[in-house]
């Protein structure tokens, strides 16, 4: 039964790209949903299984690459932290599948999409499933391959092809950094099975090469940072918009730019013998929500808004795992993943039903012509945000408040203190910034007035029921996620994730009242327990007032001084120096080398005219020259007989 | 009987065909009864012929070559079947068969001189093959370069041979093997194989005669070519250097890692310009190549493998390249990426089968070049060989970005209708052509272990000289 999602995935994309063509859309549709829909149901049953009867599972199919001391094995393990994933990337996904059969009802290659979104599926399966990291970076990989062929769905636009190789060529620096780390690992461990890597780590052994564990670390780290689209390496995931909105939602949002979070994850016990390591991940965490949140603020694509808050929401899984709290970062990652990718579904609708208009500034004033999707939005922002008792309310204001724990509990880290009282201002700053442009998108979406052209009204285009539905299902989840798994996954004392990934021992301390860390743990603080939630409605508040009754404020302050046009025009244009444009030099270099010194100074230069060239050259003057000696006269001939006699004669005295 | 056969009029190729793929079952029946824990080599053929000893055989080096190579052939045959005109049917499909079958004698002898002679026959086939084939003038250049490349390398291998000789009395190669060297010539004579064999794999400063062969040979000559022709170099290391010469092998492995880095990078780089796609394939398989010699004088045991993977994964991967190339040829008779544009939406089989092998090219998991990178980046750390090691991870990085824009621009985006007139996709021909190899490279990726456990143990045995030097 485990394996039986992995094979449904594959099975539902081979017949969708093989055979599906010949069906027709009806039926092809109903073949490929019923495939996704059996194995989202044996994903649950495994969750029931696993996580609630605990009844973790570890299957070895048979060898990959074995031979003398390297063995890798087709194995595949079901843990806690595996099943918490499983059930997240098959319920988004056939939310995806299901609302990609009305929205690519056009498209006359939908059989291809569907086959392309199983396909991703299947990969993301191998990923959360391996139980080695050779096996994991299959997955990594070919998730990476499925995004290049998803973006690059509508092959004929430009922008399109661009931005998919842009995705492909960074993620292949984080996939190079994971090979190097591989490379060390086996230096270290002589495996990749992750129970017998962990085991190791937490026995600690002493080995003279045991420093390298933290080359192993950053390695990783910026693997992941390329996967998660961390800053530094995240300008491939606002550019892989191009793609159509299913894509975006399912692959950008919810799953695939989750898996360097999970990699950190499923390593935890790895990451948590070397304290300097989670001060970087800390580091990558907190600079990319404020980056993310504070570009996300000023761009007016509503699908880039909602990218950037994607790469801001994962800067907070980051800096959950760098405070050494990696369930928060699991919660936080799976109620992310429904309330993000309700918000994106939901721009697709939107965009979908005013004839494929992104621009924020030409929306407005669509409450009463589309409520369904402001109902949506309002939900997801509303998570989003961190209202209260919303699912991000519970994930978001815990990793905040896990600054407290760090700080109070942790003398490890006592060193690094300072950067930790940097890194909470970013969060607690991004988190108003957060609140700012959800208000803005929302009053630009529907409170302002319409914006647009005529057209747009005129041809207002309303979903189906498939459409509809997986939104409404994802409006629930995001609302009532965070309420149900809270006490599972993060309750104090909760035996839910076992020994799959790293729990502090303060943590699990906290239960001990006979420690004197009891009273000052801060969930019994009430006043700063608070703290977020009245700011939440305080700025919740305030936002409301600017941009909907002060409209012309932040435009009067942007005109008023050259400074503020400045800021507004750094920001807009994300932060100038971390877009693209900073490889654009790179590609110069490498181009102009390439042409100039490589193929035309070695190539067809040097080594043609001191190779074959320049040999034939040489020969045919040398010929003329030793032509001339064949005079054709006896006494020359003669004198040449004479001259080899002598020197004969000299060196053989 | 045979003055119907040998009348040039006679259509030869059926029967070629099925000759072929008769060699093909002989060798996987060799497959299912090679025994691999038998270490030394297998199905010897011993020749007494006077005062000639001459003796024939196969161990785990050499076997999947010579698969590889009948492998290759069959198909190579059906592609000239359909491809070349009637007049020149004969001569293609007899030149093929009898390059491979020189091909099959090089991998299977124990001699010295056996094995010089025929490294040099072949060439007398290949240099009319290209000479002839060709569609422009520039082919006699190429098919010079070539013979005359190959030639002086190989010349100072006969010497260093005959220096081989006048030392142990006899050029049998499992003689020779057992015979110390305390000469001071052996480094001499190292260094003449090693110019013979770099000639072939081809490393930096001897490289430029594989770009225009490849250019200006047919399809199945560049199949042949990349496949099989290249890996004589790095198997000649495997089989004659490393055990003859185990100590001077390590002596100058600075230097042979030195220049296959350099090789790495600079035809990662040239790649990036190029506009012929032929070129490309050929410049990426140059970058290919010299990664195997990083891993196989990083002297451990799993670049060993890896390297010796990495070769047959490449003449899979690589010759999948060449014929879908072909394909495109065949229907436009251009090689110029410019030309090319948007081809997805008039040959959409094809563009998959393209697919499939730019994946292979960029060593995505599941195909066969990654099993081959991810051993030799793994043993060439282990053995702590940085520079290398980074230079082979940049030429991952390049080879995805040339292997995927070349994909790009000729399979996506908008046709260019003033140069694409006519279109049709594979025929079934082509389909049964280029099938076999996916299957065949994506079970070097999922399942690769049969394959190791012939390679493994026979790698383990003859290199155990190097491996605890």
């Amino acid at each position: 039964m485990y394996l039986l999602p992995i094979f449904f995935m594959f099975l539902s994309f081979f017949f969708t790209f093989f055979f599906g063509k010949y069906i027709g859309n009806y039926k092809n549709h109903l073949i490929n949903i019923t495939f996704v829909a059996v194995s989202t149901l044996f994903c649950y049953l495994i969750f029931f299984e696993v996580s609630f009867l605990s009844l973790p599972c570890y299957i070895k199919l048979t060898d990959w690459i074995v031979f003398d001391i390297f063995n890798v094995y087709w194995s595949f393990i079901f843990d806690s932290l595996t099943v918490s994933m499983l059930i997240v990337i098959m319920t988004i996904s056939l939310c995806a599948h299901i609302y990609s059969i009305s929205y690519m009802e056009q498209d006359p290659h939908n059989v291809r999409f569907m086959s392309y979104l199983s396909l991703f599926t299947f990969f993301m399966l191998i990923l959360v499933t391996a139980n080695n990291l050779i096996q994991l970076f299959i997955g990594w990989e070919g998730v990476g391959i499925c995004s290049y062929l998803l973006i690059n769905f509508w092959y004929t636009r430009v922008g399109a092809n661009k931005s998919s190789i842009m995705a492909v060529f960074t993620n292949k620096v984080g996939d190079i950094s994971l090979l190097f780390a591989f490379a060390i690992i086996f230096q270290l461990f002589k495996s990749f099975d992750f129970n017998i890597i962990f085991s190791i780590v937490s026995v600690g052994i002493n080995n003279d090469y045991f420093y390298l564990n933290y080359y192993i670390c950053f390695l990783m780290l910026i693997g992941a940072v390329a996967k998660s689209a961390q800053v530094g390496l995240h300008f491939w995931l606002p550019e892989a918009m191009e793609g159509p909105t299913p894509v975006s939602s399912l692959i950008h949002a919810a799953t695939m730019v989750t898996a360097g979070v999970f990699l950190i994850v499923r390593s935890s016990f790895l990451f948590e013998e070397i304290p300097s390591i989670l001060v970087w991940i800390s580091f990558f965490g907190s600079l990319t929500t404020f980056f993310g949140s504070t570009v996300g603020l000023f761009q007016y694509d509503i699908k880039k808004i909602i990218a950037y808050s994607t790469c801001s929401q994962l800067g907070y899984m980051f800096l959950s795992c760098g405070l050494s709290s990696y369930y928060n970062s699991m919660y936080h990652l799976i109620n992310h993943a429904f309330f993000k990718a309700l918000l994106f579904l939901t721009a697709g609708y939107i965009i979908h039903a005013i004839s494929n208009e992104q621009d924020l500034r030409k929306m407005g004033g669509l409450l009463k012509k589309l409520p369904l999707a402001s109902m949506m939005i309002f939900i997801g922002s509303l998570s989003l945000m961190g209202f209260p008792y919303t699912s991000g309310f519970f994930s978001k204001e815990k990793i905040v408040e896990l600054f407290y724990n760090k700080l109070i509990y942790n003398y490890e880290i006592i060193q690094y203190l300072k950067y930790f009282y940097f890194f909470q201002f970013l969060a607690m700053f991004s988190i108003i910034i957060t609140i700012c442009y959800s208000v803005k998108m929302y009053i630009y979406l529907f409170l302002n007035k319409f914006n647009g052209y005529k057209q747009y009204v005129f041809n207002l285009h309303y979903g189906s029921f498939f459409l509809i539905s997986p939104l409404v299902f994802l409006s629930y989840l995001s609302i009532i996620s965070g309420y149900l798994l809270n006490d599972l996954m993060i309750g104090i004392g909760t035996d839910f994730w076992k020994y799959s990934l790293f729990i502090s021992v303060q943590e699990n301390n906290l239960f001990n009242i006979n420690s004197g860390f009891y009273l000052f743990n801060f969930e019994f603080i009430k006043y700063i327990r608070k703290i977020p939630l009245i700011l939440t409605f305080y700025f919740i508040f305030v936002f409301f007032v600017f941009f909907y009754w002060l409209k012309n404020f932040f435009l009067y302050l942007r005109l008023s001084t050259n400074w503020m046009n400045n800021l507004f025009i750094f920001l807009n244009r994300k932060y100038l120096f971390f877009t693209k444009n900073i490889i654009y030099p790179l590609i110069d270099i490498m181009n102009y080398s390439s042409l100039n010194y490589t193929f035309k100074l070695f190539d067809k230069g040097l080594i043609e005219i001191l190779g074959p060239y320049g040999i034939a050259k040489k020969t045919s003057s040398l010929i003329k020259i030793t032509s001339h000696l064949q005079t054709g006269l006896i006494y020359h001939y003669s004198g040449f007989i004479i001259l080899g006699l002598i020197s004969y004669i000299f060196l053989v005295i | 009987m045979l003055e119907i056969l040998f009348k040039n009029s006679f259509n030869k190729q059926p029967f070629l065909l099925i000759i072929s793929w008769f060699i093909h079952f002989v060798i996987c029946i060799m497959w299912i009864t090679y025994n691999p824990y038998h270490l030394s080599f297998q199905y010897t053929l011993n020749i007494n012929f006077f005062d000639l000893y001459i003796n024939f055989g196969i161990d785990g080096l050499s076997f999947f070559f010579i698969y590889l190579i009948s492998f290759l052939l069959p198909l190579c045959q059906i592609h000239i079947y359909y491809t070349t005109s009637s007049e020149l049917k004969n001569l293609y499909g007899l030149s093929l068969f009898s390059i491979s079958i020189l091909l099959m004698i090089v991998f299977c002898s124990l001699d010295l001189i056996i094995f010089y002679i025929f490294f040099e026959a072949i060439l007398v086939p290949f240099f009319a093959y290209i000479g002839i084939s060709g569609y422009r003038k520039r082919r006699i250049h190429a098919s010079f370069l070539l013979f005359f490349y190959t030639l002086v390398g190989s010349l100072f291998m006969l010497v260093s041979i005959f220096s081989l000789y006048l030392h142990c009395g006899t050029t049998d190669l499992e003689i020779v093997w057992l015979t110390e060297y305390n000469l001071f010539n052996k480094y001499l004579i190292w260094l003449a194989f090693f110019f013979s064999f770099a000639i072939k794999v081809p490393m930096f400063p001897f490289h430029i005669w594989l770009p225009e062969a490849h250019v200006e040979a047919p399809t199945e000559g560049s199949v042949f070519l990349a496949a099989i022709l290249l890996k004589l170099g790095t198997y000649g290391f495997l089989r004659f250097l490393f055990p003859i010469f185990p100590d001077v092998t390590i002596y100058f492995s600075p230097l042979v890692l030195l220049l296959a880095s350099l090789s790495v990078f600079y035809t990662s780089l040239t790649t990036l310009r190029q506009v012929d796609v032929k070129k490309i394939i050929a410049y990426s398989s140059v970058a290919h190549m010299n990664v195997c010699m990083i891993g196989l004088f990083s002297f451990h045991i799993t670049s060993l493998n890896g390297s010796v993977f990495l070769m047959l994964g490449h003449g899979v991967v690589s010759s999948g390249l060449f014929f879908v190339i072909g394909f495109l040829y065949n229907r436009y008779y251009t090689k110029i990426i410019k030309y090319y544009s948007g081809i997805v939406q008039t040959m959409p089989l094809l563009s998959i089968v393209f697919f499939f092998f730019t994946l292979g090219n960029i060593s995505m998991p599941l195909t066969s070049n990654f099993v081959g990178e991810l051993l030799i980046l793994i043993g060439t750390y282990n053995v702590l060989n940085f520079f290398p090691l980074f230079l082979v991870g940049f030429s991952i990085f390049i080879c995805s970005i040339y292997s995927l824009w070349l994909y790009n621009k000729v399979v996506f985006l908008m046709p260019k209708k003033e140069f694409i007139k006519n279109f049709f996709d594979l025929s079934f021909l082509e389909i049964s052509i280029i099938t076999p190899l996916i299957l065949f490279m994506f079970l070097l990726g999922i399942y690769p272990n049969p394959f190791f456990q012939i390679i493994s143990p026979s790698i383990t045995y003859n290199f155990i000289e190097i491996l605890t030097y």
